[in-house]
C-alpha cells in the first residue's frame, strides 16, 4: 500500500514536470503574445543620458517588435491624440524623446488576449506611464491589434479605449 | 542573585571561586534568554507553529484576493477624503447581494484590477444628470455634497440619462479643472467594490 501511494506521488509528480516542460518548450499562442507584451513592457521605458548608439539600439529594440505599417493613435488628453504612422516615425519620436532628456517609465498591466484567427489577435491592457517622481501616472486602457510578420507576433497598431464614457 | 545560583545544577553550585561563579550565573541567564528568544520565534513545539503559520499564510492569501484587495490611493482626485498615498481595502464582496447606491466610494477596474480608479457613485441608472455652475442635479434636483466644495466651472449643459447598468462616478476633488479630472459613466461590471477602510 504505501509503495503503491509513493509510486502514484512520483508519477503526479513526473506528470506535473512533464506538463511544464510542454509548455515551455511548446508554448501555445497566446503565452507567445503574452511573452510579447513582457518584451513591449520592457522595451517602452525612456531613459537619457546614454550614448547616441545605446539610445539607437533601445529605440531599435522598441521598433523590432511591430510590423512596418504600424499604426499609433493615443490619447493625450484634453482632446489631444499623439499619431504615428510606419516603423521610421516610431523611432524617430523614442529618440527625439530620448534627445530632450525624457523619463518615461511604462508598465503594462492585465492584458486580456483574444485569437480572432491564426494570424491576428486583439490584446487590451492597461498601460501607466510615470513621466515624474512622485506626479501623478498616467493610467490609460490599450487596445492593441497584434499580427503574425514572418512567423513572429508583432504589434500593428495601437489605440486607446475610454476610461469613462464622457458626459458631453 | 541566589535564588538564580538556587536554581543552577548541583554540579554548578560546588565550583569554587566567585568570578567563576558570576560566569556561570551569567551564562544561565544567557541560555535564559536564548530559550525565550527561541520560543517567541518558534514557540514551544516547532511543528505546531508550522501548521499555524501555514494556516495563517493561506487565510490570508484568501482574504487578500476573494474578500478584500488592499489598494494605495495615488493622485489627488479624491481629496480632501483621500490623500496622495494612502492605503485602503476594497470590499469585492459588497455588491453580492447588493447593488451599488449614491455616495459609496468604489474602485473601478480597468482590464485587470493591478491598476484602479476611486471614485464616487453620483447617479443611479436611470437617473438623468446635469452640472450647471458646479452643482450636480438629479432628475432635476440639485445634489447636496457635503464631502466637496463646489466648483463653478464645472458645468455638464446637457442633460443626460443613464442607462439600466450604468453609474456616474466622479471624485471629490471638485477644485481640479473639469478637463483635469477624469469621470463619467461606468458600467456596473467595472465596480470592483465598496472602500472598506
Amino acid at each position: 500500500m504505501k509503495n503503491l501511494i509513493i509510486w502514484a506521488l512520483l508519477l503526479c509528480i513526473l506528470g506535473g514536470l512533464g506538463f511544464l516542460g510542454w509548455k515551455i518548450f511548446f508554448p501555445d499562442e497566446k503565452e507567445k503574445i503574452r511573452e510579447l507584451v513582457t518584451q513591449l513592457d520592457a522595451a517602452a521605458d525612456i531613459s537619457p543620458g546614454g550614448k547616441p548608439l545605446s539610445n539607437l539600439n533601445a529605440a531599435g529594440a522598441l521598433t523590432d517588435l511591430f510590423t512596418r505599417d504600424l499604426e499609433i493613435v493615443v490619447d493625450r488628453g484634453g482632446g489631444r491624440k499623439m499619431q504615428l504612422k510606419g516603423k521610421d516615425s516610431l523611432l524617430q519620436a523614442v529618440m527625439g524623446a530620448q534627445n530632450m532628456g525624457a523619463v518615461v517609465n511604462v508598465q503594462l498591466k492585465d492584458p486580456v488576449i483574444e485569437l480572432l484567427d491564426g494570424d491576428r489577435a486583439k490584446v487590451q491592457l492597461t498601460a501607466m506611464a510615470n513621466q515624474q517622481a512622485g506626479a501623478q501616472p498616467i493610467v490609460q486602457m490599450l487596445d492593441i491589434e497584434i499580427v503574425k510578420d514572418g512567423g513572429d507576433w508583432k504589434v500593428r497598431k495601437v489605440g486607446t479605449m475610454e476610461t469613462f464614457k464622457r458626459l458631453e | 542573585m541566589w535564588d538564580i545560583l538556587r536554581n543552577l545544577p548541583d554540579e554548578r553550585k560546588s565550583i569554587p571561586g566567585t568570578a567563576e561563579m558570576e560566569n556561570e550565573i551569567q551564562t544561565t541567564s544567557q541560555s535564559r534568554n536564548t530559550s525565550l528568544l527561541r520560543r517567541l520565534l518558534v514557540g514551544g513545539n516547532f511543528k505546531w507553529t508550522l501548521v499555524r503559520m501555514g494556516c495563517t499564510a493561506l487565510i490570508c492569501v484568501v482574504v487578500f484576493s476573494v474578500f478584500v484587495r488592499p489598494i494605495r490611493v495615488k493622485g489627488i482626485s479624491m481629496e480632501p477624503t483621500y490623500r496622495n498615498g494612502t492605503i485602503l481595502a476594497v470590499n469585492r464582496w459588497s455588491y453580492r447581494d447588493s447593488v451599488p447606491q449614491r455616495g459609496d466610494v468604489v474602485a473601478i477596474r480597468f482590464t485587470g484590477e493591478s491598476v484602479m480608479l476611486l471614485k464616487r457613485i453620483i447617479a443611479l441608472p436611470g437617473e438623468s444628470v446635469r452640472i450647471t455652475d458646479g452643482v450636480v442635479s438629479i432628475n432635476g434636483s440639485p445634489l447636496e455634497e457635503p464631502y466637496t466644495s463646489v466648483n463653478p466651472s464645472w458645468n455638464v449643459k446637457r442633460e443626460i440619462t443613464l442607462e439600466g447598468h450604468e453609474f456616474l462616478v466622479i471624485g471629490d476633488n471638485r477644485t481640479m479643472d473639469q478637463d483635469e479630472h477624469e469621470f463619467g459613466i461606468v458600467t456596473r461590471s467595472r465596480i470592483v467594490g465598496r472602500l472598506l477602510f
